[in-house]
């Protein structure tokens, strides 16, 4: 008995737990079997009803399985049994991720209805597209093609993902209807040259045919993507047997030192020799940007034999670089609205006429961006109003400081500082206040200028050629561009006017930086004695922003060197301004420069006094103070920074010794690498130490 | 006095051993479920009617099941009737299925119908069991919607959906948030306590009415 109860003991546990498991096995099943068809009758009827939500006249719906050639982006199509049309479905990318909508069509080919089931888009941002019953929902009812749908303005990107999805919806619903949908062709990235193929091809004779360039040695497709703020174009080379070797691309469109990474030998080398762009990671702070390659490049593998049969295209396809025309912001609506009749007489920075003054000014906004902005005044110099063209600025963040609500503020006001930044728009907005700020103190300069209007300088020599005169003054200064330091050799005519400009960009990108280089760019700065009236060049903005730099610096080098005991004609000592170091070579100088890097070897160097401590500051995150201590030749020898307006834990970084000791020994700041992660109060104690250095100087 | 047991049962899931202010058990879906009053309630009747099942059967099968397995016994009938709730509503009640989401099968790992399961329906008859489920059940689906009610009025300006006014202009919306449930629901156990103030039982709240407690009690011979 003790034994069976032992062993009853053991099984129980087993017995037990089998017992229970089937019985509640077969509740769930008995259970499954009542509601099942409950269950699947339901979801057809759900799934019925959202499709009558888009199509409210069909019914029957049948998903269309059979059609070949849909758009890539449509991922299903379902037919109203009744014969009331189509319901697509597609998906786009968004802002935040995909965006899967779906579309209504009815049988004449106009839109009955969308929804989108499937967002993540920035809440208040970019749900404002993808909501039910938004103006860009609304806009689409009875739309019988995509041209003329109206993007949300603050929300461009979403946008874009919404028309692309409509434009799939309406290309499937012409295949559908048995039409054929004409196959994309993809324009060449403008930054493809002979020389730029030549890396992958040597001595190839290409082909120009329809979406690419055929060669015995391979083939090339472009091809396109959206990335964050435009199309990503990309040229893919393809060698003879279909490997991908290189490639092109161009982000001139995209976020200048963010978009560009995708544009990099670094990233792009990546693909050679992949079957697939998905093999290729993106690049963590660069996402839009290279996936947008990614995607570029499967389209390119997917075209690729397309383009090798292709008939040859009738025009040359390597497009011409458009030169950056000069202009100031588009302000012609603003100033008839402020100055209704008035007559203008353009004058350097601005435009002057009886009812009042405009002034063109400009200001670093996010990522080195410039912000240009149009101020006008009324003739008793009032802010009448102002226009903004923040065109490098991320939209849907820094553009809603370009939103009137915004820029009305600065009515009325003395400076800029009166008004507050836009919550979420710190960095533009705060660009827009310097730049305003900038404009109040121009205004008289630029009311003076009256009667002198800018005339460019149009020369077609090469700046190198250009021989001084006896007054000209040479002067090289160097910044920091994208890839490295830029080098400018300016000579200025005894007026101040520059004369000559000749810029080396040896660090920076082919076909994008380096465009700066050229004569086109350099051009512009003939005939001006400051570089801010100057246009960057789309793209390459942070390059052309260093050049401008370099041109100031040397400016005021000229300036200062005008003040101080030259004697004209001769070699005139140059006292250095921040940014000017020595030169990397100098064409045509008249005078020999005096590198700041090597003191010893410069006697004309301006005369210091001995030791000196100079405090200065610059804008960080907060304002970064720095005390800098020099000896007598000008080198740091003590370096003390407060950061207490910086993040702490970030910013403050800079103002620990293990930053600061690295200033120790050099002569300014351009030459530290900044604290990773921390970089824009890195910046702000470079750029005081660099005044501070030149404080020192003009002493 | 038998009578008043039975009620004592009933009630004291109420307020006196209310399973989430008390007992602390079932946090996670209050806090989630409480955003909106539609949701809690169904959230908590679902609950409910999952726990009144689970403790009759569990009381009944309370002689049959062996010690050592009793844990996943009770796993495998309070599962099997979340599936069969969870497939009853989805066949009957689509709009509490869509609103209830992914917590409907939660239920499953409820504490609360586990922590009854354990500390009650094993130990006590069918119909006790029955009605601490029903005051349980009643407790945690009042608790919710207090909850709701607070979170839904303050931090979206609507009850039950409907839009209030005033409300709807000032509201809190870090409190339909889960910082704002942790929030509301500190408040709401530091006022049961305070209402209780002296008369809980510590014991309930003590190693008795973990489930574990036995197997943990064993384990510290033991070892």
């Amino acid at each position: 008995m003790k034994e069976k109860n032992s062993s009853w003991a053991l099984i129980a546990p087993v017995v037990v737990l089998v017992l229970i498991g089937t019985i509640v096995t077969a509740a769930l099943a008995v259970t499954n079997k009542i509601t099942a068809p409950v269950i699947a009758e339901q979801q057809a009827k759900a799934a019925e009803a959202a499709k009558q939500v888009v199509l409210p006249n069909g019914s029957d719906f049948s998903p269309v399985t059979d059609v070949e050639g849909l758009p890539a982006e449509v991922i299903s199509v379902d037919a109203a049994g009744n014969g009331a049309g189509y319901v697509i479905t597609t998906e786009t990318k968004g802002f935040g991720g995909v965006i899967q909508a779906m579309f209504g069509i009815d049988a004449d080919g106009a839109i009955t209805g969308s929804k989108v089931l499937v967002q993540a888009e920035t809440e208040g941002i970019g749900s404002k597209v993808v909501s039910d019953g938004s103006p860009y929902q609304a806009q689409l009812i009875g739309m019988t093609d995509a041209s003329n749908i109206q993007a949300t303005s603050g929300a461009t990107v979403s946008s874009t993902g919404m028309t692309n999805a409509v434009k799939a919806a309406f290309n499937a619903y012409i295949v559908l209807s048995g039409g054929t949908i004409e196959a994309v062709v993809y324009a060449p990235p403008s930054n493809m040259t002979e020389e730029a193929l030549g890396q992958y091809y040597s001595g190839a004779s290409f082909t120009d045919v329809v979406g690419g360039k055929t060669s015995d040695q391979g083939t090339v497709v472009y091809a396109g993507a959206q990335g964050l703020q435009s199309e990503v174009k990309v040229a893919v080379c393809f060698d003879s047997s279909d490997n991908i070797i290189g490639l092109i691309v161009d982000t001139s469109g995209e976020t200048p030192g963010i978009g560009d990474k995708a544009a990099e030998k670094e990233f792009t080398d990546k693909f050679i020799g992949v079957k697939s762009g998905d093999e290729v990671d993106v690049i963590s702070g660069s996402t839009f940007s290279t996936s947008a390659v990614k995607d570029a490049v499967n389209i390119a593998i997917a075209n690729l034999e397309a383009v090798k049969s292709a008939p040859e295209a009738d025009a040359p396809v390597i497009a011409p670089v458009e030169p950056n025309e000069s202009e100031a912001p588009s302000s012609d609506d603003l100033l008839e609205e402020l100055y209704s009749g008035a007559t203008f007489i353009d004058v350097p920075d601005g435009k002057t006429s009886d009812k009042g003054t405009v002034v063109y000014a400009s200001a670093e906004g996010f990522s080195g961006g410039l912000v240009d902005v149009t101020v006008c005044f009324d003739a008793d110099d009032n802010i009448l109003g102002l226009s903004v063209d923040a065109s490098t600025q991320t939209p849907g963040i820094g553009t809603m400081a370009t939103e009137p609500e915004y820029l009305e503020k600065f009515v009325g006001v003395k400076s800029g500082d009166d008004v507050d930044v836009c919550s979420g728009a710190t960095f533009t907005s705060t660009a827009i206040k310097n730049a305003v700020n900038t404009a109040i103190e121009n205004l008289d300069s630029v009311k003076a200028g009256n009667g002198l209007p800018e005339a460019p300088a149009e020369s077609e020599e090469p700046v190198e050629s250009v021989a001084p005169a006896a007054d000209d003054v040479t002067i090289t200064a160097t910044a920091q561009g994208f890839g490295g330091q830029i080098t400018a050799t300016v000579t200025f005519g005894a007026d101040g006017a520059i004369k000559g400009l000749s810029v080396k960009t040896p660090d920076e990108t082919a076909g994008l930086g380096a465009r700066c280089s050229e004569s086109s760019f350099t051009n512009k700065f003939i005939g001006a004695k400051s570089a801010s009236s100057v246009d960057s060049i789309a793209g390459a903005t942070v390059t052309s922003t260093a050049v401008k730099n370099a041109v100031n610096a040397a400016a005021d080098a000229f300036k200062s060197g005008k003040t101080g005991p030259v004697s004209a004609g001769g070699p005139a000592p140059t006292p250095a301004p921040a940014e000017t170091t020595a030169p990397v070579e100098t064409p045509a100088p008249v005078q020999s420069e005096a590198p700041s890097e090597a003191p010893s070897e410069a006697p004309s160097e301006a005369p210091a006094a001995g030791p000196k401590t100079i405090t200065a500051s610059a804008q960080g995150m907060g304002t970064v103070t720095v005390t800098v201590t020099f000896d007598a030749n000008g080198v740091i020898t003590a370096l003390s920074v407060d950061t207490s307006g910086e993040t702490p834990g970030l910013g403050t970084q800079c103002s620990e010794s293990g930053f600061t000791s690295k200033f120790i020994g050099a002569t300014g700041g351009s030459g530290v690498d900044a604290i990773s992660g921390v970089t824009i109060t890195s910046n702000a104690v470079k750029d005081a130490v660099n005044s501070a250095a030149a404080q020192f100087k003009s002493n | 006095m038998k009578e008043n047991n039975k009620l004592s049962t009933l009630t004291r899931g109420i307020i006196k051993e209310n399973p989430v202010l008390v007992l602390v058990l079932g946090t996670c879906p209050t806090l989630a479920t409480s955003t909106s009053v539609s949701t809690a309630i169904g959230m908590g009747l679902a609950a409910t009617i999952v726990l009144i099942c689970s403790n009759i059967f569990i009381s009944l099968l309370r002689k049959i099941i062996p010690d050592s397995v009793r844990i996943p016994c009770y796993i495998v009938v309070i599962a099997g009737f979340v599936s069969v709730v969870q497939m009853l509503v989805q066949a009957f009640l689509q709009n509490l299925y869509t609103a209830l989401g992914v917590y409907l099968p939660l239920i499953v790992v409820n504490c609360i119908i586990l922590g009854r399961a354990e500390m009650f329906a094993s130990k006590h008859n069918p119909l006790d069991s029955a009605l601490d489920g029903i005051g349980m059940g009643l407790g945690f689906t009042l608790t919710l919607t207090v909850m709701a009610t607070i979170r839904e009025v303050l931090g979206s300006g609507s009850w039950y959906g409907i839009p209030l006014p005033f409300f709807s202009e000032f509201n809190i919306p870090i409190l339909t948030k889960p910082a704002g449930g942790f929030f509301v629901f500190g408040c709401m156990v530091a006022l049961v306590a305070k209402l209780t103030h002296g008369k809980v039982k510590h014991n309930a709240t003590g190693c008795a009415s973990c489930p574990n407690a036995e197997a943990c009690a064993k384990l510290a011979k033991e070892g």
